[in-house]
């Protein structure tokens, strides 16, 4: 071993710290704040406030939307109501032109009786 | 006097169907003392059955309206209705008959004049099976 390594391994030997040395560094120790809120309870208030101003708006907003859309349903039966009845009434005059059509021709109406 | 055209039309040729060009008739609504368009998609004619009442007298019709209806994929309906006749000439349907005829599958199955009427049928086919329908009535 060389004199310079044990040069080294001299200074860095460990040595123990002094008696008591941790109780007076901690009893040094500036006292920590106590965590106090800023916030004042009013603000708490105004979000629980605005927390249910956003729900109530969210449930109209479903509600209107749900109207709306019973609103659209409804017209859309109307409409399929109309549109039914307008073809059925049409289907029906050609049905009976159809039918007064076949009058002269009664052995086809025979022939087509049974059917 | 009324003119009407309609044009029913389930599953796989809705798509062309609604694409008809009914603007032929536009120039015709002013004149017209009624004039109705309708135009009912898939969705909304489901929305539309919702919207049935249950009635119990009648529950076997609606039954056979819902079964009828829910086969449909679109509904469209331009109906314009005249005080009297001459406001209209025959010719003003002629886009819309070429329209209807040129569309896959379709055929003439009815066509029918009295005095100042004429109504006619096309059968919309989807190979064998029937796809829809259309009326124009005049």
């Amino acid at each position: 071993m060389s004199e310079w390594d044990q040069q080294l391994r001299e200074a860095l030997r460990r040595v123990e710290p002094p008696p008591g040395l941790a109780e007076r560094i901690l009893a040094n120790l500036p006292p920590v704040p106590q965590r106090q809120s800023k916030r004042h309870p009013l603000v708490f208030l105004a979000m629980a406030a605005a927390l249910i101003i956003i729900f109530l708006g969210a449930l109209i907003h479903h509600r209107r939307m749900e109207q709306q859309q019973q609103q659209r349903a409804q017209e859309a039966r109307r409409e399929l109501v109309f549109a039914l009845r307008v073809t059925a009434a049409k289907l029906a005059v050609v049905q009976s032109r159809l039918q007064r059509s076949a009058l002269p021709l009664p052995f086809l109406r025979k022939e087509t009786e049974h059917l | 006097m009324k003119m009407l055209l309609l044009a029913a039309i389930s599953a796989a040729l809705c798509a062309q169907a609604q694409s008809i060009d009914f603007s032929s008739l536009d120039k015709l609504v002013d004149k017209a003392e009624d004039s109705n368009t309708i135009s009912l998609d898939q969705n909304q004619l489901r929305a539309a059955l919702q919207m049935l009442p249950a009635d119990k007298e009648n529950a076997a019709n609606l039954q056979h309206l819902r079964k009828l209806v829910s086969g449909l994929t679109g509904i469209t309906v331009r109906s314009l209705e005249f005080d009297g006749p001459g406001k209209y000439r025959d010719s003003d349907l002629q886009t819309i008959r070429t329209q209807i005829s040129k569309l896959p599958g379709a055929s003439k199955i009815v066509d029918s004049k009295e005095k100042d009427e004429h109504s006619e049928v096309y059968m919309l086919m989807d190979g064998e099976k029937p796809a829809g329908m259309a009326i124009i009535s005049a």
